[in-house]
Protein backbone atom coordinates (compact mmCIF):
# COMPACT_ATOMS: atom_id res chain seq x y z
CA UNK A 1 0.00 0.00 0.00
CA UNK A 2 2.87 2.32 0.80
CA UNK A 3 4.27 1.89 -2.72
CA UNK A 4 0.91 2.77 -4.51
CA UNK A 5 0.28 6.16 -2.33
CA UNK A 6 4.00 6.77 -3.72
CA UNK A 7 3.03 5.61 -7.39
CA UNK A 8 -0.03 8.02 -6.99
CA UNK A 9 1.89 11.21 -5.37
CA UNK A 10 4.10 10.67 -8.40
CA UNK A 11 2.02 11.30 -10.81
CA UNK A 12 1.00 14.21 -8.70
CA UNK A 13 4.48 15.50 -8.53
CA UNK A 14 5.14 14.96 -12.08
CA UNK A 15 2.53 17.31 -13.39
CA UNK A 16 3.99 19.51 -10.67
CA UNK A 17 7.80 19.51 -12.12
CA UNK A 18 6.33 19.81 -16.16
CA UNK A 19 4.56 22.82 -15.17
CA UNK A 20 7.76 24.42 -13.75
CA UNK A 21 10.55 23.21 -16.57
CA UNK A 22 11.85 26.81 -16.04
CA UNK A 23 13.30 25.84 -12.80
CA UNK A 24 15.33 23.05 -14.76
CA UNK A 25 17.14 26.10 -16.68
CA UNK A 26 18.13 28.06 -13.94
CA UNK A 27 19.48 25.03 -11.86
CA UNK A 28 21.89 24.34 -15.07
CA UNK A 29 22.62 28.18 -15.86
CA UNK A 30 25.17 28.92 -13.42
CA UNK A 31 27.36 26.45 -13.87
CA UNK A 32 27.16 25.61 -17.80
CA UNK A 33 28.21 29.96 -17.73
CA UNK A 34 30.63 29.37 -15.42
CA UNK A 35 32.61 25.87 -16.98
CA UNK A 36 32.09 28.30 -20.35
CA UNK A 37 33.98 30.70 -18.35
CA UNK A 38 36.42 28.24 -17.33
CA UNK A 39 36.60 26.72 -20.77
CA UNK A 40 37.48 29.57 -22.76
CA UNK A 41 39.62 31.70 -20.40
CA UNK A 42 41.35 29.19 -18.30
CA UNK A 43 42.22 26.25 -19.62
CA UNK A 44 41.80 27.39 -23.70
CA UNK A 45 44.36 25.52 -24.95
CA UNK A 46 44.51 22.54 -22.60
CA UNK A 47 42.80 18.80 -23.47
CA UNK A 48 41.88 17.07 -19.84
CA UNK A 49 42.39 13.64 -18.91
CA UNK A 50 39.40 12.04 -17.42
CA UNK A 51 40.30 12.14 -14.06
CA UNK A 52 41.23 16.31 -14.32
CA UNK A 53 37.60 16.55 -15.95
CA UNK A 54 35.81 15.00 -12.81
CA UNK A 55 38.04 17.20 -10.52
CA UNK A 56 37.01 20.16 -12.85
CA UNK A 57 33.24 19.37 -12.94
CA UNK A 58 32.65 17.87 -9.30
CA UNK A 59 31.28 21.47 -7.54
CA UNK A 60 29.05 21.91 -10.19
CA UNK A 61 27.84 18.47 -10.24
CA UNK A 62 26.94 18.91 -6.46
CA UNK A 63 25.74 22.27 -6.67
CA UNK A 64 23.45 21.00 -9.29
CA UNK A 65 22.20 18.21 -6.70
CA UNK A 66 22.32 21.15 -3.86
CA UNK A 67 20.52 23.88 -5.38
CA UNK A 68 17.39 21.29 -6.63
CA UNK A 69 17.16 19.50 -3.29
CA UNK A 70 16.53 23.32 -1.69
CA UNK A 71 14.57 24.15 -4.59
CA UNK A 72 12.73 20.67 -5.73
CA UNK A 73 12.06 19.18 -2.29
CA UNK A 74 13.00 21.22 0.67
CA UNK A 75 11.31 24.95 -0.66
CA UNK A 76 8.89 22.74 -2.77
CA UNK A 77 7.73 21.29 0.02
CA UNK A 78 6.82 24.62 1.83
CA UNK A 79 4.82 25.86 -1.44
CA UNK A 80 3.01 22.59 -1.20
CA UNK A 81 2.13 22.95 2.82
CA UNK A 82 1.32 26.52 2.21
CA UNK A 83 -1.07 25.65 -0.73
CA UNK A 84 -2.85 23.20 1.70
CA UNK A 85 -1.80 20.28 -1.09
CA UNK A 86 0.31 18.89 1.90
CA UNK A 87 -2.29 18.25 4.75
CA UNK A 88 -4.92 17.44 2.14
CA UNK A 89 -3.04 14.67 1.13
CA UNK A 90 -1.60 13.43 4.45
CA UNK A 91 -5.42 12.66 4.88
CA UNK A 92 -5.96 11.21 1.60
CA UNK A 93 -3.01 9.02 2.39
CA UNK A 94 -2.94 8.49 6.15
CA UNK A 95 1.04 9.38 6.06
CA UNK A 96 3.33 12.46 5.15
CA UNK A 97 5.87 10.37 4.31
CA UNK A 98 4.72 9.21 0.51
CA UNK A 99 4.51 13.02 -0.68
CA UNK A 100 8.38 13.12 0.52
CA UNK A 101 9.65 9.49 -0.99
CA UNK A 102 7.37 11.14 -4.44
CA UNK A 103 9.11 13.91 -4.42
CA UNK A 104 12.37 13.30 -3.78
CA UNK A 105 11.71 10.16 -6.73
CA UNK A 106 10.65 12.48 -9.19
CA UNK A 107 13.51 15.28 -8.35
CA UNK A 108 16.16 12.51 -8.21
CA UNK A 109 15.10 12.00 -12.37
CA UNK A 110 15.77 15.74 -13.11
CA UNK A 111 18.72 16.06 -11.31
CA UNK A 112 20.40 12.93 -12.91
CA UNK A 113 19.37 14.56 -16.08
CA UNK A 114 20.46 17.75 -15.50
CA UNK A 115 23.80 16.39 -14.16
CA UNK A 116 24.26 13.99 -17.62
CA UNK A 117 23.47 17.24 -19.63
CA UNK A 118 26.40 19.26 -17.17
CA UNK A 119 28.62 16.43 -17.56
CA UNK A 120 28.07 16.09 -21.40
CA UNK A 121 28.46 20.24 -21.98
CA UNK A 122 31.88 19.51 -20.07
CA UNK A 123 32.64 16.55 -22.08
CA UNK A 124 32.13 19.06 -25.53
CA UNK A 125 33.98 21.91 -23.98
CA UNK A 126 37.00 20.23 -22.84
CA UNK A 127 37.09 17.59 -26.13
CA UNK A 128 37.17 14.70 -23.72
CA UNK A 129 34.20 12.04 -23.66
CA UNK A 130 34.38 10.24 -20.40
CA UNK A 131 31.69 7.51 -19.83
CA UNK A 132 33.48 6.80 -16.15
CA UNK A 133 32.32 10.69 -15.48
CA UNK A 134 29.13 9.74 -16.88
CA UNK A 135 28.78 6.66 -14.73
CA UNK A 136 30.02 8.85 -11.56
CA UNK A 137 28.12 11.44 -11.97
CA UNK A 138 25.04 8.73 -12.40
CA UNK A 139 25.66 7.14 -9.37
CA UNK A 140 26.85 9.79 -7.70
CA UNK A 141 23.43 11.68 -7.99
CA UNK A 142 21.48 8.93 -7.28
CA UNK A 143 22.70 8.22 -3.92
CA UNK A 144 23.63 11.64 -2.39
CA UNK A 145 20.63 13.97 -3.48
CA UNK A 146 18.12 11.75 -1.74
CA UNK A 147 20.13 11.85 1.18
CA UNK A 148 21.05 15.91 0.89
CA UNK A 149 17.09 16.62 0.25
CA UNK A 150 16.43 14.95 3.35
CA UNK A 151 19.13 16.87 5.56
CA UNK A 152 17.75 20.23 4.05
CA UNK A 153 14.37 19.79 5.34
CA UNK A 154 15.88 20.75 8.59
CA UNK A 155 15.68 23.75 7.03
CA UNK A 156 11.64 24.23 7.19
CA UNK A 157 11.49 24.37 10.83
CA UNK A 158 13.21 27.93 10.72
CA UNK A 159 11.24 30.16 12.37
CA UNK A 160 11.31 32.86 9.10
CA UNK A 161 8.50 33.59 6.63
CA UNK A 162 8.94 31.72 3.37
CA UNK A 163 10.19 34.89 1.13
CA UNK A 164 12.90 34.77 3.92
CA UNK A 165 13.86 31.14 4.27
CA UNK A 166 14.24 31.36 -0.40
CA UNK A 167 16.77 34.76 0.91
CA UNK A 168 18.52 32.40 3.40
CA UNK A 169 18.48 28.83 1.07
CA UNK A 170 20.17 30.98 -2.02
CA UNK A 171 22.51 32.55 0.36
CA UNK A 172 23.54 29.31 1.86
CA UNK A 173 23.89 27.60 -1.87
CA UNK A 174 26.98 30.26 -2.50
CA UNK A 175 28.01 30.30 1.20
CA UNK A 176 28.81 26.42 1.80
CA UNK A 177 30.37 26.63 -2.60
CA UNK A 178 32.71 29.49 -1.28
CA UNK A 179 33.64 27.17 1.88
CA UNK A 180 33.97 24.00 -0.06
CA UNK A 181 37.52 22.67 0.72
CA UNK A 182 38.52 25.41 2.72
CA UNK A 183 41.16 23.94 5.50
CA UNK A 184 40.74 24.88 9.05
CA UNK A 185 42.81 23.76 12.21
CA UNK A 186 39.97 23.90 14.49
CA UNK A 187 38.96 20.35 15.06
CA UNK A 188 34.98 21.40 16.10
CA UNK A 189 34.82 23.75 12.76
CA UNK A 190 36.05 21.01 10.67
CA UNK A 191 33.71 18.31 12.22
CA UNK A 192 30.86 20.58 11.24
CA UNK A 193 31.97 21.62 7.70
CA UNK A 194 32.03 17.50 7.08
CA UNK A 195 28.44 18.35 7.72
CA UNK A 196 28.14 20.82 4.49
CA UNK A 197 26.29 18.73 1.50
CA UNK A 198 29.28 19.77 -0.63
CA UNK A 199 31.73 18.45 1.40
CA UNK A 200 29.25 15.28 1.99
CA UNK A 201 28.99 14.93 -1.71
CA UNK A 202 33.17 15.24 -2.66
CA UNK A 203 33.67 12.61 0.68
CA UNK A 204 31.00 9.77 -1.13
CA UNK A 205 32.99 10.75 -4.33
CA UNK A 206 36.00 9.77 -2.91
CA UNK A 207 34.62 6.52 -2.12
CA UNK A 208 33.35 5.84 -5.63
CA UNK A 209 36.77 6.31 -6.65
CA UNK A 210 38.22 3.73 -4.31
CA UNK A 211 38.98 5.54 -0.82
CA UNK A 212 38.31 3.25 1.13
CA UNK A 213 40.19 4.23 3.80
CA UNK A 214 38.80 4.04 7.68
CA UNK A 215 38.73 8.06 7.92
CA UNK A 216 36.80 8.14 4.68
CA UNK A 217 34.20 5.54 5.44
CA UNK A 218 33.67 6.19 8.44
CA UNK A 219 33.23 10.01 7.95
CA UNK A 220 30.71 8.76 5.38
CA UNK A 221 29.04 6.79 7.64
CA UNK A 222 28.42 9.39 10.45
CA UNK A 223 27.36 11.95 8.18
CA UNK A 224 24.54 9.47 6.63
CA UNK A 225 23.16 8.89 10.15
CA UNK A 226 22.83 12.44 10.66
CA UNK A 227 21.72 13.77 7.67
CA UNK A 228 19.01 10.66 7.83
CA UNK A 229 18.22 11.76 11.95
CA UNK A 230 18.15 15.43 11.30
CA UNK A 231 15.84 15.28 8.25
CA UNK A 232 13.28 12.44 9.87
CA UNK A 233 12.77 14.58 12.92
CA UNK A 234 12.59 17.58 10.86
CA UNK A 235 9.58 16.43 8.33
CA UNK A 236 8.45 14.42 11.11
CA UNK A 237 8.16 18.04 13.26
CA UNK A 238 6.76 19.56 10.24
CA UNK A 239 3.75 21.73 10.62
CA UNK A 240 1.46 20.12 8.28
CA UNK A 241 -0.92 24.12 8.02
CA UNK A 242 0.86 26.79 7.75
CA UNK A 243 0.80 29.19 11.05
CA UNK A 244 0.54 32.28 9.17
CA UNK A 245 4.28 32.42 8.51
CA UNK A 246 3.91 33.50 5.03
CA UNK B 1 -20.11 2.40 19.44
CA UNK B 2 -18.97 4.86 22.28
CA UNK B 3 -19.85 8.20 20.86
CA UNK B 4 -16.85 10.45 20.12
CA UNK B 5 -16.44 13.28 23.44
CA UNK B 6 -14.53 16.49 23.61
CA UNK B 7 -14.82 17.60 27.31
CA UNK B 8 -13.11 20.94 29.29
CA UNK B 9 -11.68 22.06 25.88
CA UNK B 10 -8.86 24.66 26.59
CA UNK B 11 -7.74 26.69 23.22
CA UNK B 12 -5.62 29.88 22.38
CA UNK B 13 -4.28 31.32 19.41
CA UNK B 14 -1.60 33.73 20.90
CA UNK B 15 -2.81 37.00 22.32
CA UNK B 16 -6.61 35.54 21.84
CA UNK B 17 -8.64 32.92 23.03
CA UNK B 18 -10.84 30.49 21.28
CA UNK B 19 -12.17 28.27 23.81
CA UNK B 20 -12.57 28.12 27.80
CA UNK B 21 -14.24 24.74 29.29
CA UNK B 22 -15.83 24.00 26.08
CA UNK B 23 -17.85 19.98 26.05
CA UNK B 24 -19.54 18.80 22.93
CA UNK B 25 -20.07 15.22 21.87
CA UNK B 26 -20.50 13.63 18.22
CA UNK B 27 -22.89 9.95 17.60
CA UNK B 28 -20.76 6.95 16.01
CA UNK B 29 -22.28 6.54 14.10
CA UNK B 30 -24.34 9.90 12.98
CA UNK B 31 -24.20 12.82 11.65
CA UNK B 32 -23.41 16.35 13.17
CA UNK B 33 -23.57 19.50 12.38
CA UNK B 34 -21.28 22.14 14.00
CA UNK B 35 -23.12 25.72 13.72
CA UNK B 36 -22.01 28.99 15.04
CA UNK B 37 -21.27 32.68 13.80
CA UNK B 38 -17.64 33.66 11.75
CA UNK B 39 -14.74 33.35 14.17
CA UNK B 40 -16.32 31.77 16.57
CA UNK B 41 -14.08 28.56 16.34
CA UNK B 42 -15.73 26.04 13.63
CA UNK B 43 -13.02 25.18 11.48
CA UNK B 44 -10.75 25.14 14.43
CA UNK B 45 -12.82 22.61 16.51
CA UNK B 46 -11.92 20.62 13.06
CA UNK B 47 -8.15 21.67 13.52
CA UNK B 48 -7.91 20.15 17.26
CA UNK B 49 -10.29 16.86 16.25
CA UNK B 50 -8.00 16.23 13.63
CA UNK B 51 -4.48 16.54 15.46
CA UNK B 52 -3.53 20.29 12.80
CA UNK B 53 -3.91 22.22 16.05
CA UNK B 54 -2.77 21.21 19.64
CA UNK B 55 -5.37 22.15 22.60
CA UNK B 56 -3.94 23.73 25.80
CA UNK B 57 -5.76 21.40 27.53
CA UNK B 58 -8.68 18.76 27.25
CA UNK B 59 -9.84 15.88 26.88
CA UNK B 60 -10.36 13.68 23.44
CA UNK B 61 -12.29 10.75 23.83
CA UNK B 62 -13.16 7.46 21.18
CA UNK B 63 -11.49 9.97 18.12
CA UNK B 64 -9.62 7.41 15.63
CA UNK B 65 -5.84 9.13 15.28
CA UNK B 66 -5.57 11.33 12.42
CA UNK B 67 -4.25 9.23 10.01
CA UNK B 68 -7.79 7.22 10.15
CA UNK B 69 -9.52 10.30 9.78
CA UNK B 70 -10.69 11.97 6.12
CA UNK B 71 -10.76 15.70 6.17
CA UNK B 72 -12.08 17.83 3.44
CA UNK B 73 -11.16 21.69 4.17
CA UNK B 74 -12.59 24.83 2.73
CA UNK B 75 -10.48 26.09 0.56
CA UNK B 76 -9.57 22.81 -1.41
CA UNK B 77 -6.59 22.70 -2.70
CA UNK B 78 -6.20 20.81 -6.29
CA UNK B 79 -3.86 20.78 -9.20
CA UNK B 80 -5.97 22.04 -11.81
CA UNK B 81 -5.07 19.96 -14.99
CA UNK B 82 -6.38 16.57 -13.02
CA UNK B 83 -9.58 15.52 -14.33
CA UNK B 84 -12.63 14.12 -12.12
CA UNK B 85 -11.73 10.35 -12.64
CA UNK B 86 -7.84 10.84 -12.00
CA UNK B 87 -8.93 12.87 -8.40
CA UNK B 88 -11.26 9.71 -7.56
CA UNK B 89 -8.64 6.80 -8.87
CA UNK B 90 -5.70 8.79 -6.76
CA UNK B 91 -7.79 8.53 -3.53
CA UNK B 92 -9.26 4.89 -4.15
CA UNK B 93 -5.83 3.81 -4.82
CA UNK B 94 -4.52 4.90 -1.73
CA UNK B 95 -7.42 3.51 0.70
CA UNK B 96 -10.10 0.90 0.93
CA UNK B 97 -13.20 1.47 -0.83
CA UNK B 98 -16.34 2.11 1.11
CA UNK B 99 -18.70 -0.30 0.29
CA UNK B 100 -21.33 2.05 0.47
CA UNK B 101 -20.61 4.00 -2.48
CA UNK B 102 -20.58 1.97 -5.24
CA UNK B 103 -20.38 2.68 -8.87
CA UNK B 104 -23.73 1.47 -10.28
CA UNK B 105 -25.64 3.44 -8.21
CA UNK B 106 -28.41 6.04 -9.30
CA UNK B 107 -26.27 9.31 -7.79
CA UNK B 108 -22.73 7.78 -9.40
CA UNK B 109 -24.34 7.59 -12.65
CA UNK B 110 -26.25 10.58 -12.96
CA UNK B 111 -23.94 13.12 -10.48
CA UNK B 112 -20.77 11.76 -10.55
CA UNK B 113 -19.87 9.76 -13.57
CA UNK B 114 -20.45 12.72 -15.94
CA UNK B 115 -17.86 15.10 -14.06
CA UNK B 116 -15.04 11.98 -14.21
CA UNK B 117 -13.73 13.40 -18.16
CA UNK B 118 -13.82 16.99 -16.46
CA UNK B 119 -10.36 18.51 -15.74
CA UNK B 120 -11.17 20.22 -12.34
CA UNK B 121 -10.14 23.65 -13.42
CA UNK B 122 -13.48 24.02 -15.94
CA UNK B 123 -15.26 22.61 -13.06
CA UNK B 124 -17.49 25.25 -10.98
CA UNK B 125 -17.29 25.62 -7.47
CA UNK B 126 -20.13 23.54 -6.62
CA UNK B 127 -19.33 20.87 -8.89
CA UNK B 128 -15.77 20.42 -7.49
CA UNK B 129 -16.72 20.35 -4.01
CA UNK B 130 -19.33 17.61 -4.65
CA UNK B 131 -16.42 15.73 -6.32
CA UNK B 132 -14.24 16.49 -3.41
CA UNK B 133 -16.77 15.54 -1.24
CA UNK B 134 -17.97 12.37 -3.24
CA UNK B 135 -14.10 11.15 -3.71
CA UNK B 136 -13.43 11.52 0.60
CA UNK B 137 -16.59 9.80 1.47
CA UNK B 138 -15.78 6.73 -1.15
CA UNK B 139 -12.86 5.41 0.73
CA UNK B 140 -12.72 3.75 3.95
CA UNK B 141 -11.77 6.03 6.72
CA UNK B 142 -13.03 5.76 10.70
CA UNK B 143 -14.12 9.43 10.96
CA UNK B 144 -15.26 11.85 8.27
CA UNK B 145 -14.73 15.61 8.98
CA UNK B 146 -15.93 18.36 6.52
CA UNK B 147 -15.51 22.13 6.92
CA UNK B 148 -18.18 24.66 5.21
CA UNK B 149 -19.08 22.09 2.37
CA UNK B 150 -21.91 23.92 1.11
CA UNK B 151 -20.00 27.67 1.48
CA UNK B 152 -20.62 29.03 -1.90
CA UNK B 153 -22.56 26.18 -3.51
CA UNK B 154 -25.48 26.47 -5.66
CA UNK B 155 -29.15 24.74 -3.88
CA UNK B 156 -28.88 21.80 -6.52
CA UNK B 157 -25.04 21.03 -5.50
CA UNK B 158 -26.00 21.47 -2.12
CA UNK B 159 -28.64 19.01 -2.01
CA UNK B 160 -25.83 16.34 -3.57
CA UNK B 161 -23.69 17.22 -0.97
CA UNK B 162 -26.01 16.75 1.81
CA UNK B 163 -27.09 13.48 0.03
CA UNK B 164 -23.64 12.45 0.03
CA UNK B 165 -23.00 12.78 4.03
CA UNK B 166 -26.23 11.61 4.79
CA UNK B 167 -25.28 8.49 3.23
CA UNK B 168 -21.76 8.22 5.05
CA UNK B 169 -23.40 8.90 8.06
CA UNK B 170 -25.36 6.08 8.20
CA UNK B 171 -22.53 3.94 8.85
CA UNK B 172 -19.66 6.39 9.94
CA UNK B 173 -19.25 9.37 12.27
CA UNK B 174 -19.40 12.48 9.84
CA UNK B 175 -18.90 15.91 11.21
CA UNK B 176 -19.74 19.21 9.47
CA UNK B 177 -19.40 22.82 9.95
CA UNK B 178 -22.29 24.86 8.37
CA UNK B 179 -23.98 28.13 8.32
CA UNK B 180 -26.72 26.94 6.75
CA UNK B 181 -29.41 24.69 8.69
CA UNK B 182 -32.39 24.26 5.80
CA UNK B 183 -30.61 21.84 3.15
CA UNK B 184 -30.26 19.41 6.30
CA UNK B 185 -34.28 19.60 7.19
CA UNK B 186 -34.17 15.97 5.66
CA UNK B 187 -31.56 14.30 7.44
CA UNK B 188 -31.28 13.15 10.67
CA UNK B 189 -28.61 15.44 11.73
CA UNK B 190 -27.81 16.70 15.22
CA UNK B 191 -26.61 20.72 14.93
CA UNK B 192 -24.66 21.75 17.78
CA UNK B 193 -24.80 25.45 18.55
CA UNK B 194 -20.36 26.57 19.31
CA UNK B 195 -20.17 29.14 21.89
CA UNK B 196 -16.80 30.31 23.09
CA UNK B 197 -17.37 28.92 26.33
CA UNK B 198 -19.90 25.86 28.04
CA UNK B 199 -21.14 22.79 26.87
CA UNK B 200 -22.59 22.99 22.89
CA UNK B 201 -26.21 22.84 23.37
CA UNK B 202 -27.63 19.76 20.79
CA UNK B 203 -30.66 19.90 18.37
CA UNK B 204 -32.59 18.14 16.19
CA UNK B 205 -33.58 20.01 12.81
CA UNK B 206 -37.47 19.91 14.39
CA UNK B 207 -35.91 20.88 17.35
CA UNK B 208 -34.34 24.45 15.70
CA UNK B 209 -37.53 24.80 13.44
CA UNK B 210 -40.31 24.27 16.46
CA UNK B 211 -42.27 22.49 13.48
CA UNK B 212 -42.53 25.77 11.77
CA UNK B 213 -42.13 24.31 7.82
CA UNK B 214 -41.25 27.99 6.25
CA UNK B 215 -38.47 28.40 8.88
CA UNK B 216 -35.50 30.22 7.25
CA UNK B 217 -31.50 29.92 7.73
CA UNK B 218 -31.85 33.50 9.22
CA UNK B 219 -34.81 32.56 11.69
CA UNK B 220 -32.64 29.44 13.02
CA UNK B 221 -29.69 31.36 13.53
CA UNK B 222 -30.93 33.96 15.22
CA UNK B 223 -32.94 31.70 17.45
CA UNK B 224 -30.36 29.38 18.14
CA UNK B 225 -28.38 32.99 19.38
CA UNK B 226 -30.94 33.42 22.07
CA UNK B 227 -30.80 31.66 25.43
CA UNK B 228 -33.94 30.40 25.30
CA UNK B 229 -33.53 28.13 22.58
Amino acid sequence: MFLTKVHSFTKFYIRQATANRITLVFTLLFPVLWTLYQGISVHRTSQMSAGQLINATIPFTAYIIVSTALDGVAFATLATRDAGFLKSFYFVSGSRWPMLYANVLVQTGLVVLENLVYSLFSMWLYHAFSLRLLLVTVVLTIVAFPLVSLFLTCLLLLPVRSNSLNALGTSLLIILLMLYGVDTSNGFLSAVAQLSPYQFIANTLRVFLGDLSLGTVGIEAIVIAIYCGIGIFSYQRLSLQNRGQQ
Amino acid sequence: MSALRIEHLNFSHPKHSVFDDVSISFDNPGFSVILGKNGIGKSTLLDLISHLEKPNSGQFSGFPPANQMMYVFQSIAYSPDTTGGQLLSMYQEMNRPNPDFSTDDDFYLTVIKPLLDRQLQVMSGGELTVMFVYASAAIDKALYLFDEPLSGVDPQNQTHIVNILNRLSQQKPVIVTSHTVVPFQDTAAHFKFLTPAGPAASHTYAELTHGVDTATDLDIFLGLSEPSV
